[in-house]
């Protein structure tokens, strides 16, 4: 769905954006994760053809030129600055945005009314958007992305500044769309939720890529092993000197990749266990070794 | 809905609901035309010598007699036409109140002493009434003092009926269209300087809001919609230039309803409205562009429209300014809008005279558009 190769973009002597290349399958939710200034947004600029590239190719819906109409009506964009006229009501917001790709009467109507109630806006649809907390502008920021319902989304962190229970509603909305096939471009520091919600993740820094793959692959390749914590319930066992790690008292601190199968192994030779406490890596973890910062530093 | 009308509406909308917008759009300038009205009140009242002009077709004795008595009149400062259509001309363009002809027979009218028959014809506009009160008293005196009537006549009124003189002579008055030089209220100059406060207004408002639109970022998700940059400009354009006609209406409208304005023809002065906006329309683009923040914009762009304003005339009528002022005058826009909003509202320019500034005005303004433009371009890389 979309094909990114070698793009590049300076502002000045800035360099934003180095020789960015990756695609997006259809259907597939696609997260480009890294720090402040990463390139994050220059990169959705790019997909919705907002700036133009120094060089590379951009190829979406198999067009190349994104700030062709064709395309555009193809994307849906929620920038990261709220682009809302906080003057107007949340259902004018709306209107007025799905008129932009040539809806009309009913089915404009239709469209916005829909938008609105998926991200919970309905009761404050005729309120001004300048009442609004800023989790509701942020959900009222996603919903004017889809009301003329396109089939890519180019979501430029659309949970910051979101309290935990807008954001859980925001994740669902997303999961929802993946659900109905579209194809997402998710930006964010929010690593807990590109976890779920990404099928792949791009770890961008300086405007490159610095790994890609599934959550999964990532996590496994980057990852690191896992921190793992036994308290025992009596004095811990005499051979423990084989084992990896530290004994302080009755706790066991050690590092694993297989950390089950020395708690297998422990278990099995009838050592007694008060706690076990397993911390698996994460996409923190893996941003932390590629970056060597986490992600909001 | 094509795209434009739909930019368009949006910001319409968006006036409407900033208070303090409307405020400097459409109620600042009616205050202005008001107030500036009852101030100059005192100023514009009597006239205290009548310009006319005469032309003699009879060229007899009686009739030089006749013109030499209103020459000598204090109340009147005569002007020799060379011609009945240069004296309309003067007429037209309000140099002079009136045109009096003295046709050929004048003399022998007056010898006759047959008044009724007085072959004299004033070719004057009519609205100007009370002037035309004036000059009739002053005629009718010097066409009296040329008929030799017996001395007791002379004195008594009474006696000169009683003989069967007519005590006024027979005045065809013929109307000529138009032209004013000076106005018959002074609303009639406090309007059209409203009237532009309100285009500035407009300006700035939008200005602003294009300002706006770049911080908030809904210029963001308007360049990512399926339009053309064009587009997207004149969507602004448009309803900044709507706005403009609404507030030139609406003076318009209360200038007729209670402030005695009584406009001349509605096509030319529907052109100068439209052109005023226009031009107003350019500044506004250029200025949206003099600098990056809503501070910038805000103060430059009053700053900016401030001058224009008072080298444009819409702080003290024209002709009250300086000489020099008045040259530089020449190179604002308020005092091109100023101009033709006058010359319509009341000076009874006709298509072709309002041809001039109106093209002045849509000249300012793209030429301010296009330069507005591509400071956007050079930015937005
Ligand atoms: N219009 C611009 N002019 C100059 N420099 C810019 C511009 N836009 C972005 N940059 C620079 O490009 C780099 C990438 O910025 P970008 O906004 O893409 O980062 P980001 O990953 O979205 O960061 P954040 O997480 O803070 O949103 C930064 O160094 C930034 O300073
Ligand atoms: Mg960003």
């Amino acid at each position: 769905m979309i094909r990114v190769r070698n793009l590049c973009k300076s502002f000045g002597a800035r360099v934003a954006v180095e020789g960015l290349s990756f695609d997006v399958d259809p259907g597939e939710s696609f997260g480009l994760l890294g720090p402040n200034g990463a390139g994050k947004t220059t990169t959705m600029h790019l997909l919705a053809g907002l700036v133009a590239p120094d060089s590379g190719e951009i190829e979406i819906a198999n067009m190349t030129d994104p700030t062709r109409k064709a395309v555009r009506r193809n994307l849906g964009i929620a920038p990261q600055v709220l682009a809302l006229y906080e003057d107007l009501t949340a259902e004018q917001n709306a209107l007025f945005f799905g008129r932009l790709y040539g809806l009309g009467g009913a089915k404009l109507d239709q469209h916005a009314a829909w938008a609105l109630d998926f991200v919970g806006l309905s009761e404050r649809k005729r309120d001004p958007v300048r009442t609004f907390s800023g989790g509701m502008a942020r959900r009222l920021n996603l919903a004017c992305a889809l009301v003329h319902n396109p089939p890519v989304l180019l979501l430029d962190e659309p949970m910051a500044g979101v309290d935990p229970q807008s954001r859980n509603l925001l994740l669902e909305n997303i999961r929802h769309l993946k659900a109905h096939g579209r194809t997402i471009v998710y930006s964010s520091h929010y690593l807990a939720e590109a976890e779920q919600l990404c099928d792949r993740v791009a770890i961008v820094d300086d405007g490159r890529i610095l790994a890609l793959d599934t959550v999964e692959d990532l996590v496994a390749s980057y990852g690191g092993p896992a921190q793992v914590e036994v308290e025992f319930a009596g004095p811990p066992p005499a051979w423990m000197g084989d084992l990896p790690g530290n004994v302080a008292g009755r706790t066991w601190q050690f590092q694993s990749d297989d950390p089950l199968g020395y708690l297998a192994r422990l278990s099995a030779e009838g050592a007694d266990f008060l706690s076990v406490r397993v911390d698996a890596p994460g996409l923190e973890s893996v941003f932390l070794s590629l970056t060597g910062r986490r992600p909001r530093d | 809905m094509p795209a434009i009308l739909t930019l368009a509406a949006k910001d319409l909308m968006l006036l409407w609901r900033d208070k303090a917008a409307l405020f400097w759009v459409f109620l600042f300038p009616v205050a202005v035309a008001v107030l500036f009205g009852v101030m100059f009140g005192g100023g514009l009242r009597g006239v205290a010598v009548l310009p006319v002009m005469l032309l003699d077709q009879d060229g007899t004795p009686g009739s030089r007699a006749f013109v030499k008595s209103l020459e000598e009149s204090p109340a009147l400062k005569v002007q020799h036409a060379a011609d009945l259509e240069a004296g309309d001309a003067a007429v037209r363009r309000g140099q002079v109140v009136a045109l009096l002809v003295a046709r050929a027979g004048l003399d022998k009218a007056l010898s006759g002493k047959k008044l009724d028959e007085a072959a004299l014809e004033l070719r004057a506009d009519p609205s100007r009434r009370a002037e035309l009160g004036v000059l009739r008293g002053l005629i009718a005196e010097a066409a009296i003092a040329n008929i030799v009537v017996p001395q007791p006549m002379e004195l008594v009124p009474g006696l000169r009926a009683a003989a069967g003189v007519p005590t006024a002579p027979r005045l065809d008055v013929v109307a000529v269209a138009g032209g004013r030089d000076r106005p018959r209220t002074p609303f009639e100059l406090s309007f059209p300087a409203g009237m532009a406060w309100g285009l500035i207004g407009c300006v700035a408002t939008f200005a602003l809001s294009i300002v706006r639109e770049r911080q908030a970022g809904t210029f963001l998700r308007l360049r990512a919609a399926p339009l053309s940059r064009g587009d997207i400009l004149a969507g602004k354009a448009l309803a900044c230039w709507l706005a403009c006609m609404a507030e030139l209406l609406l003076l318009l409208a209360v200038g007729m309803l209670f402030f005695k304005i009584r406009p001349g023809a509605p096509g030319p002065l529907l052109a100068a409205f439209a052109a005023s906006s226009a031009g107003f329309v350019g500044l506004m683009m250029l200025l949206s562009q003099v600098g990056r923040g809503e501070m910038a914009v805000a103060s430059a762009g009053w700053a900016v429209m401030l001058v224009l304003a008072m080298f444009g005339g819409a702080m003290m009528p024209y002709f009250l300014m300086p000489e020099w002022m008045q040259d530089l005058g020449q190179l604002s826009p308020v005092r091109w809008a100023i101009m033709v909003l006058e010359g319509t509202l009341w000076r009874g320019l006709s298509w072709r005279e309002v041809l001039r500034p109106c093209s002045t005005l849509v000249g300012i303004g793209l030429m301010s558009f296009t330069i507005g433009v591509m400071l956007l371009r050079r930015r937005a890389t």
